[in-house]
């Protein structure tokens, strides 16, 4: 490290790295260029704004296996407020830079591999056209670069330098205007074209979670993501002179009158108005400003702002609300649509298209859902922007039960969340009692409410499936394993010899029960027997059998009924059939032995007339009966259950 | 609990109908309305009239013969 004097006021500015060109004195400010061993005054820094950031000079870290020191930072505002561009030096001596906006962290390094013809050059400072590639077109949130990787445009801000502090590898100036584009990859990487130098320089790395910069040497330990927040503080609205609070002065830059929706801006000190919502209405709010909100897997957080959005579709208004969520660290979103509540985080990078109209994010897959206009209807509380009247922004939402991914695309932004259902029991238990108690049960679907019968379904189809499949394979081995052995056949005659409907038994009913020949069963007492009988020349009559198969040693009858019955003609030009000309009937686990097989016949044939007619007595039969009507059995459910859960997701709004 | 419970109706109606195939597997599917009637007349085989079905809308009898 080489200590160096202020050429304006002598004190000791020391350098820690050689790469350092530039460096402002933390007595006078002055901002000196490097030269050999001296400093030569280039100009002042500006005063630093008071931005309650809890990274200093000097603090260290350590991001993904690289650590690093803070060495400098340059302070830039833009429309959303302060943000600090911290210059980082890594254990190998090389520069890396440290964004910090919103909460927000993104590490990222001078990208010098892209050849500067390029780089997009811009023309104009409002609404910029972006020369790339010899074509000139005026760009917006959600366009594309290719720019050794393909780049997604996020946000096109216009920058004001502030001040620095520190030693830096740039030179600045206090209150220079430049036009820089975010751009986020597919892959989550984060980048910036910054054009504040010709051509732009491209500066690329990642998001970086707080938690894992690994910080030491923080400013004011106390205001450190684990530790205490700073104090909410009363402010009196310079529109209605009403006393509201200010949960979190470290964070938001600008404070939404609840009584007047006169909105101020609480980065400068004389609070002052900056828009004004014509209409404020907490009818409806139904978490009001400073509620406590507990969800399971989410930090504690507490409600510091209230948007209410609408959307115009087919002429009906849909209105919904936002609560900005502020946490120790960070901020959320939790969305109340129709009494539906989803939890929203930001989201880095730029979801991958997939084929059919969906987005990738973390291998997950969501469904395009819906397209929609927002149009900012009042705010109430505090923001980490400056809101104004009437935000207009364009919605697109893509949904995988319980998640769910939208952009929010404004002219000059593109902001991606990712969001959860929270079911309502949930809510309710991460309020307080009172605030709980005006919950109201939703009575519609959630956008991204999973569906319980889709989960239901899909388990029963697994089950239906296995289980078909466990059924199919026995069935296959108990036919392969049948005997199917014929133990008796014969063939008859029946002739009718009573009047068609004769009382059995009575003075004009002449029997014509007769028995077979004695045949034998083999095999084991578990094995079935099936009867056939099979009348070819059976035409537009019946014939009923009762038959019993007796044991000729035990003279156990085994009792049943066949029916054979055969119908056809013409109604109405059109041909119909019924019955068959054949049945069959099968006896289980009749024990071995001599038996024979009486029968007893009806049928509505005229007295002399009939029909031939044969018997067939098969033993050990494999039936394919259990097997179809089982799985029938199975798998009916399972369309109502579909149809159910088609219904579900048409309800989905 | 009770939606816990709801989803648990398909799995136990599966077993059951699971437990209904097995049932009749081993039986070889065969279908089982049939009385077992125990000491018929040792006669049915010379006078098969003296045994009588209870099919057909009438109730057994053993009128004895022709």
């Amino acid at each position: 490290m080489s200590e160096l004097s202020c050429p304006n006021c002598g004190a000791p500015v020391p350098i820690i790295n050689k790469a350092s060109v530039y460096a402002v004195c933390s007595s006078c400010k002055t901002l000196s260029l490097k030269k050999d061993v001296n400093l030569e005054k280039i100009g002042t820094a500006g005063e630093l704004a008071d931005d309650h950031s809890i990274i200093q000079l000097g603090t260290q870290g350590n991001y993904k296996g690289t650590p690093f020191r803070v060495l400098g930072r340059i302070q830039l505002k833009f429309e959303l407020g302060f943000w600090n561009e911290w210059h980082l030096m890594e254990g190998d001596g090389s520069s890396a830079w440290l964004g910090e906006a919103q909460g927000s962290y993104y590490y990222t390094k001078l990208n010098v591999g892209i050849p500067t013809e390029k780089i997009p050059t811009l023309e104009g400072d409002e609404d910029p056209i972006v020369i790339a590639s010899g074509r000139r077109e005026r760009i917006t949130p959600g366009d594309s670069f290719y720019l050794g990787e393909n780049w997604t445009l996020k946000e096109i801000m216009k920058a004001t330098c502030i001040g620095g502090e520190g030693e830096l590898p740039i030179g600045f100036q206090t209150g220079y205007e430049a036009i820089l584009l975010d751009l986020a990859s597919e892959d989550g990487m984060f980048g910036t074209l910054d054009y504040s130098e010709s051509p732009a320089l491209l500066f690329s790395g990642s998001f970086a979670p707080l938690e894992e910069l690994h910080l030491t040497g923080i400013r004011q330990e106390e205001v450190a993501y684990n530790q205490t927040q700073i104090p909410a503080k009363s402010i009196e609205c310079k529109g209605c002179g009403a006393s509201i609070n200010q949960f979190s002065p470290d964070f938001s830059k600008s404070l939404a009158c609840e009584y007047c929706g006169s909105v101020m801006d609480t980065e400068s000190d004389d609070l002052k108005i900056i828009a004004k919502f014509d209409q404020v209405s907490r009818d409806n709010v139904l978490l009001p400003l400073g509620t406590p909100i507990k969800l399971p897997n989410f930090p504690e957080s507490k409600v510091i702002g209230v948007l209410r959005k609408s959307t115009e579709v087919d002429d009906e208004t849909y209105t919904w609300t936002d609560y900005l969520l502020r946490y120790k660290g960070g901020y959320a979103w939790l969305n109340e649509n129709g009494d539906n509540w989803t939890y929203f985080e930001p989201l880095p990078g730029v979801p991958k298209w997939a084929p059919g109209l969906k987005r990738v994010f973390q291998k997950r897959s969501y469904k395009w859902f819906a397209n929609s206009d927002s149009n900012t209807d009042f705010a109430l509380g505090e923001f980490y922007w400056k809101v104004s009247a009437g935000e207009k922004a364009q919605i697109e939402d893509f949904i995988s039960p319980p998640y769910m991914i939208s952009s929010e695309r404004t002219d000059k932004e593109l902001f991606w969340s990712k969001g959860e259902f929270i079911p309502f029991d949930t809510m309710k238990s991460a309020v307080p009692l009172d605030t709980a108690s005006k919950l109201r049960k939703p009575e519609i679907v959630g956008v991204c409410e999973p569906n319980p019968f889709k989960n239901r379904l899909k388990r029963n189809l697994w089950v239906a499936a296995a289980l078909t499949a466990v059924f199919l394979v026995f069935q296959i081995y108990g036919c392969i394993k049948a005997k199917n052995q014929v133990v008796y056949q014969g063939k008859f005659k029946y002739v009718q010899t009573s009047v068609p409907n004769t009382d059995i038994g009575s003075a004009n009913f002449r029997d014509n029960s007769f028995v077979t020949d004695v045949f034998e069963l083999k095999g084991e007492t578990t094995e079935n027997v099936e009867i056939q009988i099979e009348a070819p020349n059976l035409d537009n009559k019946y014939l009923f059998f009762s038959a019993v198969l007796i044991n000729e040693d035990t003279d156990t009858a085994y009792d049943t009924s066949i029916e054979t019955s055969y119908y056809h003609g013409v109604d109405d030009g059109e041909s119909w059939s019924e019955g068959s000309k054949s049945d069959s009937k099968s006896l289980a686990e009749i024990p071995p032995g001599r038996y024979y097989l009486r029968l007893e016949s009806q049928s509505d044939f005229p007295v002399g007339w009939g029909s031939e007619y044969s018997v067939k007595i098969v033993r050990d039969v494999m039936s394919p009966a259990p097997f179809f009507l089982f799985s029938i059995f199975l798998w009916l459910p399972l369309i109502y259950t579909f149809f159910r859960s088609y219904s579900f997701e048409s309800k989905r709004v | 609990m009770w939606n816990f419970l709801k989803g648990l109706v398909y799995p136990f109606f599966a077993a059951s109908l699971g437990l209904g195939f097995f049932s009749e597997y081993t039986k070889g599917g065969a279908s089982t309305d049939f009385e077992e009637v125990n000491q018929v007349p040792k006669t049915v085989r010379q006078n098969p009239g003296i045994y009588r079905s209870h099919y057909a809308w009438f109730t057994r009898n053993f009128p004895g013969g022709k």
